[in-house]
C-alpha cells in the first residue's frame, strides 16, 4: 500500500510539472508585419502529400520562387486533411500553440473547421492578388460545397472529376449512367470504382446520383438522413443493379484512385477515374497509360470543385502565411501549376484580368494528349452539394450498396 | 527515516521518466478517448455525458460485422501461427545446435517490417502478381481476372498470409528458447518408464511448453486484433477490421459523430485488456498445477 502511495504521489507531481509547461499561450498574430521582419522565417504548409506532382511543384517551383521574392523558407508537411483536422481539434481543445501556417482544405473539412473555430480570418481582403486577379462574382470564390466562405479561405486551384478509357479497348465511352451500365454489362468483371469515403470515390458516387435523380433534388434536400435516403434511393438501387457486372461482382472495391488507376494501367479495369482533369496526359507521359487513352465526362456534366488554402487559428507565422497564399495565387505561379508536367491543376484567376505577358505564358502551355480542353470541362462542370450531406451520402452508400 | 524514504522512493524515481511518457501518451490518450466517447466535448458545445454511444454499438450492423471479422482474422492467423511455429521449433530442436542455417533462416522474417511484407504480398498474390502471371503463362488461366482475388478480398487471405509470415518465426523463437532450456531428465525418465514418443510429447513436453505456447498465442492474437497497417493496406472496404473502422470514423469531418468513433476505439481497448486478464488467469491456473513460465 505504501509503495502504491509513493507511485501515485510521484505521478501526480509529474502531471503537475508537465501541465505547467504545457499551457503555452496561443500564438497571437499581428496583422501587417513588415516584410523585413519576416525575412529568414519559415512558413509551414500542411496538405495532402499523396501525389509526387503536387509535392514536387511545391518543393521545386513554389518554395524557391517564394524564397527568392520574400526571403521566407517554405516547409511542406504532407498529411491527410482528416489528420490535420484532428491535430487542430486537439490543439483547440488544449488551447495549445500549433505549427501549421497554411492548410490545404475544402468541402466538408472546411465546413467542420469553420464551425469548430479552427480557422484564422477573414483573410481574403488581406491577400492582394485575390482582388486583383480573381472574379469576385464567381460562385467558386463565394461558396465552397454550399458553405459561405466569408473570406476564411482563398482559392488554390480548380479540379473536376474525369473518367478515362482506352480507345483501343472501348469503341465508345459512356455519356450517361445508362450507357455506363451497358459498358459494365458488356465488360463484366472489368469495371469498378473507388469506394467512399475516399474523396474521389465519394465524388463518383455523387456524380451517379446527379445522373439518376438530378443535382437539384439532392441540393434542395433537407439535412436529414432519412429524407436524403428516400431521395437518392433510385441512384443507390442503380448502383446495386450495377454490382453483378463489377470487378469481383462488387464484393469488394478499390480503396484508392491509385489502386484503380494501377488496375487500369495493367488492363484489369476498362475505366479510370480521377479528380485531376489532366491526369491522362500525365499518365501517358509517365508511360503508365497507353497512348490511346482518352479523357471523357458525362453529357450532363461531372462534379467540379475548388480547393482552397486557409490559415489555422493558432498559426505561428500567419503574416508569412498571407504572403505565401498571395504568392501561390499569382498568375505566374498558377500558370506553372496548370502545366501538366508540373501538376495540371486548373488556375483560379479570371483570364480577362491577365496582362498580355501573362496571357502569353498561359497560351504557351501544351498539356499533351488524351485530355479535354478547359472550355469543354467548364461546359460540363456541375457544382458540389452542401458539405454536411457528403458524409451522410458516404454512409448510405456503405450501408446500402457496399453491405448489400 | 529520511534515507529510508529515499530507499523506498528510489526505484520509482528511476522509472519516473518512463512513467511520464506512458502517462501522457498512453493514459492521456485513453482518458481523452473515454471522455469523448461519453459525448463530452465542451470546446465544441457538447456537454452530454451518457453511455448511449456504447449502447448504439450493439445494434450497429457495421460494428458487429467488423467485430466478427477482426476476431476471425486474429483467431485463425494466431492458431495457424502457433501450430506451424511449434512444429518448426521441434524440427530445429531435432537438428542439434550444429545446423546454423535453420537458426538464422527463421529469424529473417522477424527483422523485415510489416510494410515491406505487405508490398511483397501484393506483388506475389494479387491478380497481376507473380503467381497469376505464372498461371497465365502456363495456360491455367485465360486472363489475370480469372485469378482468384487473394488480396483486398473479403476473407482476409492477404492479411493472414502476412501475419503468418511474420508470426510463425516469432512463435518458433519463443517456443524454441523454452524447448532448449527444458530439463531433458524428465524425458529420459519417461523413456525409462516405457512411454512412447507420442506419450512423451503429450504428457511431458507439451505441458512444460504450455505457458510459452499460451504466451505466444495471446501475443499474436492481441497483435492481429489491434493491428492497423496490414488490414488497412490489404483489406476489403466491405470487411473492415475494428481498428480501420475506428480510424475511418475518427477521420470523418462530422464532429457530432466523434463520440461514436471514440466508443469504437475504447471498445478495442477494453477487448484487448480483457485478453490480458484472461491470460493472467490462465497462467495462474497453470502455476497452481506446478507449471511456471510465460511473460507475466
Amino acid at each position: 500500500m505504501k509503495k502504491f502511495l509513493f507511485a501515485v504521489i510521484l505521478l501526480m507531481l509529474s502531471v503537475a510539472v508537465f501541465t505547467a509547461c504545457g499551457s503555452d499561450d496561443t500564438a497571437q498574430t499581428s496583422s501587417d508585419v513588415p516584410l523585413e521582419e519576416l525575412r529568414g522565417t519559415t512558413v509551414t504548409f500542411y496538405g495532402w502529400g499523396g501525389s509526387s506532382f503536387t509535392n514536387n511543384w511545391l518543393d521545386n517551383i513554389v518554395a524557391p520562387s517564394f524564397y527568392e521574392e520574400y526571403g521566407i523558407t517554405l516547409h511542406r508537411v504532407p498529411m491527410d486533411i482528416g489528420d490535420i483536422l484532428n491535430k487542430l481539434i486537439g490543439e483547440r481543445q488544449a488551447n495549445a500553440s500549433g505549427d501549421i501556417d497554411v492548410v490545404w482544405i475544402n468541402g466538408e473539412n472546411f465546413y467542420t473547421a469553420l464551425n469548430a473555430g479552427l480557422l484564422y480570418g477573414p483573410i481574403t481582403h488581406r491577400v492582394e492578388n485575390f482582388a486583383r486577379y480573381l472574379d469576385p462574382t464567381n460562385p467558386d470564390n463565394l461558396y465552397d460545397f454550399g458553405t459561405h466562405i466569408g473570406g476564411m479561405q482563398v482559392p488554390y486551384g480548380r479540379a473536376q472529376l474525369v473518367f478515362a478509357g482506352d480507345t483501343a479497348v472501348l469503341d465508345s465511352f459512356p455519356t450517361n449512367a445508362q450507357e455506363l451500365m451497358e459498358m459494365a454489362r458488356a465488360n463484366p468483371n472489368r469495371f469498378t470504382y473507388v469506394a467512399p469515403p475516399d474523396f474521389t470515390g465519394s465524388a463518383f458516387v455523387r456524380n451517379l446520383i446527379y445522373e439518376i435523380v438530378g443535382f437539384e433534388a439532392l441540393f434542395d434536400a433537407p439535412n436529414c438522413e432519412d429524407t436524403i435516403y428516400e431521395i437518392i434511393r433510385p441512384a443507390l438501387d442503380f448502383m446495386i443493379e450495377l454490382k453483378p457486372y463489377l470487378w469481383q461482382e462488387g464484393r469488394t472495391y478499390p480503396t484508392s484512385t491509385a489502386m484503380l488507376n494501377d488496375m487500369f494501367a495493367d488492363g484489369l479495369a476498362v475505366m479510370a477515374i480521377s479528380y485531376t482533369p489532366l491526369f491522362v496526359a500525365q499518365m501517358i507521359l509517365a508511360g503508365e497509360f497507353p497512348k490511346t487513352t482518352q479523357t471523357f465526362v458525362f453529357d450532363n456534366g461531372n462534379i467540379g470543385n475548388t480547393h482552397y488554402m486557409a490559415i489555422p487559428f493558432n498559426a505561428p507565422n500567419s503574416s508569412a502565411a498571407l504572403r505565401l497564399i498571395n504568392h501561390i495565387i499569382s498568375p505566374e505561379i498558377q500558370i506553372t501549376k496548370y502545366d501538366a508536367r508540373n501538376w495540371g491543376d486548373f488556375p483560379v484567376f479570371d483570364v480577362n484580368r491577365l496582362n498580355p505577358e501573362q496571357l502569353e505564358l498561359l497560351n504557351a502551355i501544351d498539356n499533351g494528349a488524351g485530355i479535354l480542353t478547359a472550355a469543354q470541362l467548364q461546359d460540363h462542370r456541375l457544382p458540389e452539394v452542401q458539405a454536411y450531406k457528403i458524409p451522410i451520402i458516404d454512409r448510405l452508400w456503405i450501408e446500402h450498396v457496399l453491405m448489400h | 527515516m529520511k534515507s529510508a524514504f529515499f530507499r523506498t522512493a528510489k526505484p520509482y524515481l528511476l522509472v519516473l521518466p518512463f512513467l511520464c511518457i506512458m502517462i501522457f501518451v498512453f493514459v492521456g490518450g485513453l482518458v481523452q478517448a473515454v471522455v469523448q466517447s461519453l459525448g463530452y466535448m465542451p470546446v465544441f458545445g457538447m456537454y452530454e455525458v451518457s453511455l448511449r454511444h456504447y449502447a448504439a454499438l450493439f445494434s450497429n450492423a457495421r460494428f458487429l460485422s467488423s467485430l466478427r471479422h477482426t476476431f476471425y482474422i486474429a483467431f485463425v492467423s494466431s492458431v495457424l501461427s502457433v501450430f506451424f511455429g511449434v512444429l518448426i521449433a521441434f524440427a530445429i530442436d531435432k537438428t542439434k545446435a550444429g545446423n546454423k542455417i535453420s537458426y538464422t533462416l527463421y529469424k529473417i522474417p522477424i527483422v523485415i517490417p510489416h510494410i515491406v511484407v505487405v508490398i511483397l504480398a501484393i506483388q506475389i498474390f494479387f491478380q497481376t502478381g507473380i503467381i497469376s502471371r505464372f498461371a497465365y503463362n502456363l495456360g491455367i488461366i485465360d486472363s489475370a481476372l480469372d485469378f482468384p482475388l487473394l488480396i483486398f478480398d473479403r476473407w482476409g487471405f492477404g492479411i493472414m498470409a502476412v501475419y503468418l509470415y511474420k508470426q510463425v518465426p516469432f512463435v518458433t523463437l519463443t517456443v524454441f528458447a523454452v524447448l532448449r532450456g527444458l530439463n531433458k531428465q524428465y524425458i529420459k525418465i519417461a523413456e525409462n518408464l516405457g512411454a512412447s514418443s507420442f506419450q512423451i510429447l503429450r504428457q511431458v513436453t507439451l505441458p512444460l511448453l504450455a505457458p510459452s505456447i499460451l504466451s505466444a498465442f495471446l501475443i499474436t492474437f492481441a497483435f492481429a486484433f489491434g493491428a492497423f497497417e496490414v488490414p488497412f493496406l490489404l483489406g476489403s472496404p466491405a470487411r473492415l477490421t475494428l481498428p480501420i473502422l475506428a480510424y475511418f470514423d475518427f477521420r470523418s469531418p462530422v464532429l457530432a459523430s466523434r463520440p461514436a468513433a471514440m466508443a469504437v476505439s475504447v471498445s478495442i481497448s477494453i477487448i484487448s485488456l480483457s485478453f490480458i486478464l484472461v491470460y493472467a488467469q490462465l497462467l495462474h491456473l497453470l502455476s497452481k498445477r506446478g507449471i511456471k513460465g510465460g511473460f507475466l
